[in-house]
C-alpha cells in the first residue's frame, strides 16, 4: 500500500492530474474504512474527525522515508477527502432526516439549542465554493485547518506561505465563511 | 448576499478587509464609508465580513465533529447503580448547561462522601489522559480554598464521556439565598467579599472561573459561599482538542458574561470580574443582570453584544433603595462591568477592596478619578491585535500587587502597573483568536510565552521589565519549575537597579522564597534580610511578614529553634496589626508557633498556640477545611506527646472524619490520620480497632506499590507491637525482625526510628523472659537514639529505665536504682507529670525500693502510677494491670494482704486472657495470690503448687527468677 501511496505521490508532484484523482480515491477509502471502525467501536475510539487524516497517513505512509513534500500534498489530498466524506454523509443524514422524526434532546433553561450539524456543514460547503471562486488559495486554506486539522505552521508549510500570511489568510477566509453561514450584518 | 458578492472585486475586499482590521474598531466605519464611497455592495460586503470577523465561535471555531463523518451516535443515559470510573450513580441532581449532574459515591466506599458528579455534555474525548486536561485538572485539583467547592476526580468512562466529580455542596443559589432571607445590603456585600477572595486566590494560581453566576455561587447552611465549576469551562477548553461536540455549545452563560467572551475572544481574569459585577448587580437589584430575549445561541450573542452594558440599575428599585445604591455601589458595579475590559478593576482585590470601603464608610476607589489613569502610551505601543482591548492583571493579583495596595497611587506608579498589567494582559489575549482556533493556553503556556517575549520587549522600561521577570518567576516557582523560576529572579534582580525600591524587595522576597524551596539557604536569607529591611523601612507589614516567615522556615531547618520562634512572633504580630485575628495568615502563624513551641518541648505554648489556631480556623473556615484537620491533628499529637492517648485520639478521630470528607479515603493526609488513631487505639490496648485501621493504613502503602516506604515501615512495626499487646509475643518478635533491616536500608542505620524498632524488640524479649538477648538490643537501640536525638532527650529514659529493670532481676540493686533515678530525672525535666512514661520508670523504681525493704517508698511510687494509669488507661489494660500487680507485691511485702489479694485477682483475668494460662506472668501472679491467701489465712497449697511447676516451664531456665523459685521451694 505504501509503495503505491510513494508513487502516487511522486507522480502528483509532477503535476500528474490522474495520479491525484488516485490518491484521492485512496485515501477517502481509507478515511472512510477508518470512520466507520472507530464509530462501530471497532477500533479505538480515541480520535477526532481531523485526527483520522493524520492516522491515516501515519497508516498509508509511516513505513516509507517520505520527504516533507510528499507529505504536503498528502494533507492536500487528505483534506479535500476529508471534506467530501463529511459532505456526503451530511447530505446522506439529510435525507433520513426528512424521512423520519428529528431526534430532541431535552433542553432546560440553561442549554441554547443544538445547532445541526449537518445543515450547517452543507452550508460550509456552499459557502466554500463561493470563496473557491473568489479565491482558491483561502479556500484549500480552510480545507488544511478545518478538514485535516492542520496547525498554522503545518499549512503554511503545506502551502509553502509564510506563518503570518496564513494567519492573516485565516482572518478573512473565516469571516467569509462565518458570515455567510450567520448573514446579519 | 453571495451573488451580489461575486461582482466585486476580490483583491479589493482583501486588501480593504485587512487595511480596516489594522484600525481600532470604532475608525472603521468611518475609513469603510470614505472607501467604498459609491460602491454600496462593497461597502455591504465589508460591513458584513468586519462583523462576521469580531462574531461569535462559528463552525470553522471548533473541530470538525466525529459524526459528521459517519454513523450517529447515540445520546447516552445513565441510572442509578451504574458505575462511572471508580464512582457509583445514585440518583440525578438535575442538568444544567454542561451536562448532567448526578449524585454519586465511591463505588469501592473508599470515599464516605457523597459526591456531584458531571457528565460533561454529551462529547466524547480522547487520550485525556496525556492531555492538557490532565495538566488543567491537576491544577484545579490543588484549588484549596474554603469558599471553592473542590474537583475530586476526572477522567473519562470507558464509554469515553468526559465526566467530573466535585466535592458535594448543600446551599442555595446566592441570588434565591439573599432573596428568601430579604438580606439587607450589608449581608449581601459581605457575601460578595466571601467570592472575592476565592476569586482572588484561584487567579493567583492562574485558574479564571470563566462561568460566573449566582447558580454556580451557593450559600450553605452555616451562611458560607462555596463556588462551584471553578475552572470547569477552562477544563473542557483543555480537552476540547479531543472532544467531538454534537453542538455549538458555549462554555459560558451568556447572561453574565462579559463582552470579550461573547465575541469569543480570549477570556481572563477580567472577564470574571466583568461576571462578579453582574452577580453583584443582581444581589443588589434582585433582577437579572440582563435579559436576553432569543432562542439560539447566535440570537442571544447578538442581542447581548448591541447591548453591552448593563442598563441602570435605578430601574429596578425603590426609591429607598435607590438612594442607597446610587453613587458608590452604582459605581463599583459599573466600574467592574465597564465594556471595555480596561476600564474595569484590574483585578478582584481591587473590588473587594472598594466594597469593604463601602462598608466603612470610605471613599471608593471607583469613583476617584486618577484611578482611571490609563497610559494610552503604553496601551498604544503594546497592543497585539484586538485581544489586546481586553485587560486583565494577574500581575497585580499575585506578588507586584503591592505597588498598587499604596495608597495614592502616584501616577507614575499607576502608568507602571498599566504597563505590567499591559504586558500579562497581552499573555492571554496575545494570540490571535484566528491562531486559537477555539484553543485556550495553559498557565505553563502562559509563563512560558511570557518569559521569551520579555527577552525582547520594554526594553527602555526596566523596571516594569524585572517586575514582570519577577512575577514570572514566582509563577515558575509556583509551577514547580524551580530552574526556570531562579534564572528568572536572578535576572530581574539584575535589572531592578533601585535597590531601596518595593519593586527590588519584592524581587528579593520572591528570590528568597525560590531559594528557600531549592534549600539554598545562604542565598535565601541574604535575599530576605534584605528584602525585609526594605519592607520594614517602608512599613510594607505584609511583605515583612511573609519574610518573615521564610527566614523562620530556613532558620529552624538549620536547628534556631529560638531565633524561628522570635520571627515567627514578629510575623504573626504585623499581620495582626493589618487585619487582626481573624485571618487565614494568623492561624497559620499560631500553628507554625505551636509547633515550633513543641520541638522545644515548650507543651503548654505550643496548647496555647495550637488552639489559637484552631479557634481562628472553626471561626473563619468551613468544617471541610483541611487546615481545620492539620489544626486538630497538632494537638492530637501535642496530646500524644503529653501522654493523654484518650485525648490524642479523639483528635485524630476528628481530623480524620474530616480528612475523610475532604481528601478521600486514599488520601495521604488521610491515611496519616489513620496511622495515628490506629497508633493512639494500640497505646489504649484497643487491639481490634487497632489492627483494623493501621492494617489499612499499611494496605494503602501496599497498593500505591510502596510497601518500602519509611511510613509503611513504621506503620509495619506498629502492627507488630499491636501483636505484642494482643499477646502474640513470638509473632510480634518476627514481625520485628523482618522489619529491621528494611528499616535501616530505607532511613539508615542511625535513624531514631531504628532504635525503637530494636527497643521493641527488648520488650518483646523482656516479655518472653529473655533477658540476655534483650539487653544488647537496649545497648544498641540507646547508642542510635543518643546519636540522633542527643543525651537529654526523654525517649533514652525509657531505654534507661528497662536497663534498670533488667539490673533489678540480676539483682544488682545500686546499679539498678542509679539507672532508674536518672531515667525519672530525665523524664521530669522534660515530660509533663503525667505521662505514662513516668509512671512506668515510678514502678521499676519501686520494685527497686521493694527489694531494698524500703516499702513505704514502693508503696507511695506504686500508688501513684496505678492511679495515673487508672486515668489514662481503660480497664483491662495490660499496662494498668501490671502496674495494679506491682502495688499488690509492695502491699502484700508490707503485709497488707486483703488489698493485695484484690488486686492480684482483678489483674489475673487481664494477664491470662492476654498471655495465656501457661504464661510464667500468669503462673507468677498466682503464686502471688498465693502468697495473699496465706497470709490472709487461707489454703493455697494447690495453687501454689501449679503455679511453681507453670513459672519453672514457662521461664527460661536462667531466668533469676527460677532461683528464687527454687529458695521458695526450699522455705
Amino acid at each position: 500500500m505504501s509503495g503505491e501511496i510513494t508513487r502516487l505521490l511522486a507522480s502528483v508532484a509532477e503535476g500528474d492530474e490522474h495520479a491525484i484523482a488516485q490518491l484521492f480515491t485512496v485515501v477517502y477509502d481509507e478515511l472512510r474504512a477508518r470512520a466507520r471502525a472507530q464509530l462501530a467501536g471497532s477500533a479505538p475510539r480515541t480520535l477526532g474527525a481531523t485526527a483520522l487524516v493524520h492516522e491515516a497517513y501515519l497508516k498509508l505512509l509511516a513505513s516509507d522515508s517520505t520527504l516533507w513534500n510528499d507529505r504536503t500534498h498528502f494533507y492536500r489530498v487528505a483534506a479535500r477527502a476529508m471534506r467530501q466524506i463529511a459532505i456526503d454523509h451530511a447530505r446522506a443524514r439529510q435525507a433520513a432526516r426528512r424521512g423520519g422524526a428529528a431526534q430532541q434532546i431535552d433542553l432546560d433553561a440553561e442549554q441554547i439549542p443544538l445547532d445541526d450539524n449537518a445543515e450547517s456543514l452543507l452550508a460550509l460547503d456552499a459557502a466554500l465554493q463561493a470563496l473557491e471562486k473568489r479565491n482558491d488559495r483561502l479556500a484549500e486554506l480552510v480545507e488544511l485547518r478545518f478538514f485535516a486539522g492542520l496547525s498554522v505552521e503545518d499549512v503554511a508549510s503545506a502551502m509553502s506561505l509564510s506563518s503570518r500570511t496564513v494567519k492573516r489568510d485565516w482572518r478573512i477566509a473565516r469571516a467569509f465563511i462565518h458570515a455567510r453561514l450567520d448573514p446579519q450584518g | 448576499m453571495a451573488g451580489q458578492g461575486s461582482s466585486l472585486d476580490w483583491a479589493q475586499v482583501e486588501q480593504l478587509f485587512h487595511a480596516a482590521l489594522e484600525l481600532p474598531a470604532e475608525q472603521r466605519k468611518a475609513f469603510l464609508h470614505t472607501a467604498c464611497a459609491g460602491n454600496a455592495p462593497l461597502f455591504n460586503e465589508m460591513k458584513s465580513l468586519l462583523a462576521a470577523e469580531a462574531g461569535e465561535i462559528g463552525v470553522l471555531d471548533k473541530p470538525l465533529p466525529m459524526d459528521t463523518v459517519d454513523a450517529e451516535r447515540q445520546g447516552t443515559a445513565l441510572s442509578a447503580g451504574e458505575r462511572i470510573g471508580s464512582w457509583r450513580i445514585l440518583s440525578e441532581l438535575g442538568h444544567g448547561g454542561m451536562g448532567i449532574v448526578f449524585l454519586a459515591e465511591r463505588a469501592d466506599g473508599a470515599y464516605e462522601q457523597q459526591v456531584a458528579l458531571k457528565i460533561i455534555r454529551d462529547g466524547l474525548f480522547a487520550r485525556a489522559m496525556e492531555s492538557d486536561f490532565v495538566r488543567e485538572r491537576k491544577i484545579l485539583g490543588r484549588l484549596q480554598h474554603p469558599n471553592i467547592a473542590r474537583v475530586i476526580d476526572a477522567g473519562a468512562t470507558i464509554d469515553g464521556l468526559l465526566f467530573l466529580v466535585m466535592e458535594l455542596v448543600a446551599g442555595e443559589p446566592i441570588n434565591q439565598w439573599v432573596q428568601a432571607r430579604q438580606a439587607n445590603i450589608e449581608t449581601r456585600l459581605k457575601l460578595l467579599l466571601q467570592v472575592c477572595d476565592a476569586l482572588q486566590y484561584a487567579h493567583s494560581n492562574l485558574v479564571v472561573h470563566r462561568d460566573l453566576k449566582p447558580g454556580n455561587i451557593l450559600v450553605t447552611g452555616e451562611g458560607n459561599v462555596r463556588l462551584l465549576d471553578f475552572g470547569v469551562a477552562r477544563l473542557l477548553v483543555a480537552a476540547e482538542d479531543d472532544v467531538t461536540t454534537d453542538n455549538n455549545f458555549l462554555n459560558f452563560t451568556p447572561e453574565y458574561a462579559a463582552p470579550e467572551q461573547l465575541s469569543s475572544d480570549a477570556t481572563s481574569t477580567s472577564s470574571d470580574i466583568f461576571s462578579l459585577g453582574a452577580v453583584m448587580y443582581e444581589l443588589l437589584t434582585d433582577q437579572g443582570p440582563r435579559q436576553p430575549v432569543a432562542d439560539t445561541p447566535a440570537e442571544i450573542l447578538a442581542s447581548l453584544r448591541e447591548h453591552i452594558g448593563l442598563p441602570s440599575m435605578a430601574k429596578h428599585l425603590s426609591a429607598a433603595r435607590q438612594k442607597q445604591l446610587r453613587g458608590d455601589l452604582d459605581a463599583i458595579v459599573r466600574k467592574a462591568t465597564a465594556a471595555d475590559a480596561g476600564e474595569r478593576y484590574a483585578s478582584v482585590a481591587e473590588l473587594s477592596e472598594d466594597i469593604r470601603r463601602y462598608l466603612g464608610n470610605e471613599p471608593v476607589l471607583a469613583r476617584s478619578s486618577h484611578f482611571f489613569y490609563r497610559s494610552d502610551k503604553f496601551v498604544r505601543r503594546h497592543r497585539i491585535g484586538v485581544a489586546a482591548m481586553l485587560a486583565i492583571s494577574l500581575a497585580v493579583a499575585v506578588g507586584i500587587g503591592t505597588t498598587i495596595w499604596q495608597a495614592g497611587v502616584a501616577a507614575a506608579q499607576a502608568r507602571k502597573a498599566e504597563a505590567v498589567k499591559e504586558f500579562v494582559l497581552s499573555l492571554f489575549g496575545g494570540v490571535d483568536p484566528a491562531e486559537a482556533l477555539g484553543d485556550e493556553l495553559t498557565a505553563r503556556q502562559l509563563v512560558d510565552e511570557g518569559a521569551v517575549r520579555i527577552q525582547s520587549e520594554l526594553e527602555s522600561e526596566p523596571v516594569v521589565r524585572g517586575e514582570i521577570l519577577t512575577f514570572l518567576a514566582d509563577m515558575y516557582d509556583k509551577l514547580d519549575q524551580d530552574d526556570r523560576a531562579a534564572e528568572l529572579s536572578r535576572q530581574s534582580l539584575q535589572l531592578l537597579s533601585d535597590e531601596k525600591s518595593v519593586e527590588y524587595a519584592n524581587a528579593l522576597l520572591i528570590n528568597g522564597r525560590i531559594m528557600v524551596g531549592r534549600s539554598e539557604d545562604d542565598s535565601a536569607v541574604a535575599s530576605l534580610q534584605k528584602a525585609l529591611a526594605i519592607f520594614s523601612r517602608r512599613d510594607l507589614k505584609l511583605p515583612a511578614a511573609e519574610s518573615l516567615d521564610l527566614l523562620a522556615i530556613v532558620r529552624s531547618r538549620q536547628g534556631d529553634v529560638a531565633e524561628s520562634l522570635r520571627l515567627t512572633t514578629e510575623a504573626l504580630e504585623l499581620r495582626i496589626a493589618v487585619s487582626g485575628e481573624d485571618n487565614a495568615a494568623v492561624a497559620e502563624s499560631y500553628n507554625n508557633l505551636g509547633v515550633l513551641s513543641r520541638t522545644t518541648g515548650d507543651y503548654a505554648t505550643a496548647r496555647v498556640h495550637y488552639e489559637r489556631a484552631l479557634t481562628i480556623r472553626r471561626r473563619i473556615l468551613s468544617a471541610n477545611h483541611p487546615q481545620l484537620a492539620i489544626s486538630i491533628n497538632n494537638l492530637g499529637a501535642l496530646e500524644y506527646a503529653e501522654g493523654d492517648y484518650a485525648r490524642a485520639a479523639g483528635f485524630f478521630s476528628e481530623s480524620l472524619e474530616i480528612n475523610r470528607r475532604v481528601n478521600g479515603a486514599l488520601h495521604h493526609d488521610t491515611i496519616a490520620a489513620l496511622n495515628n488513631l490506629g497508633f493512639m487505639q494500640m497505646r489504649l490496648g484497643e487491639i481490634a480497632a487497632a489492627h483494623d485501621n493501621l492494617a489499612a493504613v499499611y494496605d494503602y502503602w501496599v497498593q500505591q506499590d510502596k510497601a518500602e516506604h519509611p511510613n509503611a515501615l513504621v506503620t509495619r512495626t506498629n502492627l507488630a507491637t499491636v501483636l505484642r499487646t494482643a499477646g502474640k509475643l513470638e509473632d510480634a518478635l518476627a514481625e520485628y525482625r523482618e522489619v529491621e533491616p528494611l528499616i535501616v536500608v530505607a532511613l539508615g542505620a542511625e535513624h531514631p526510628i531504628v532504635a525503637s524498632v530494636l527497643h521493641n524488640q527488648a520488650r518483646t524479649f523482656l516479655e518472653l523472659g529473655r533477658i540476655d538477648e534483650a539487653e544488647p538490643l537496649i545497648a544498641r537501640a540507646l547508642a542510635t537514639r543518643r546519636k540522633a536525638l542527643g543525651d537529654d532527650h526523654p525517649d533514652n529514659a525509657e531505654l534507661f529505665r528497662d536497663q534498670a529493670l533488667i539490673a533489678y532481676l540480676h539483682d544488682d540493686l545500686p546499679i539498678a536504682a542509679e539507672l532508674a533515678k536518672r531515667a525519672l530525672a530525665l523524664q521530669l525535666s522534660k515530660l509533663p507529670p503525667a505521662h505514662p512514661s513516668i509512671s512506668a520508670t515510678r514502678l521499676v523504681l519501686g520494685q527497686i525500693e521493694r527489694a531494698n525493704g524500703n516499702l513505704s517508698g514502693a508503696i507511695v511510687l506504686h500508688r501513684a502510677a496505678v492511679a495515673n494509669y487508672a486515668k489514662l488507661f481503660p480497664r483491662g489494660h495490660a499496662e494498668l494491670a501490671a502496674a495494679e500487680t506491682e502495688l499488690g507485691q509492695s502491699l502484700l511485702a508490707a503485709g497488707v494482704a486483703e488489698e493485695a489479694e484484690a488486686l492480684f485477682a482483678a489483674a489475673r483475668p487481664v494477664v491470662a486472657d492476654r498471655l495465656g494460662e501457661d504464661a510464667w506472668q500468669t503462673a507468677e501472679l498466682d503464686l502471688h495470690l498465693a502468697e495473699a491467701r496465706e497470709q490472709l489465712g487461707q489454703n493455697a497449697d494447690a495453687l501454689k503448687a501449679s503455679a511453681t511447676k507453670r513459672l519453672r516451664v514457662g521461664l527460661p531456665a536462667d531466668h533469676p527468677l527460677q532461683r528464687r523459685v527454687s529458695v521458695d521451694d526450699l522455705l
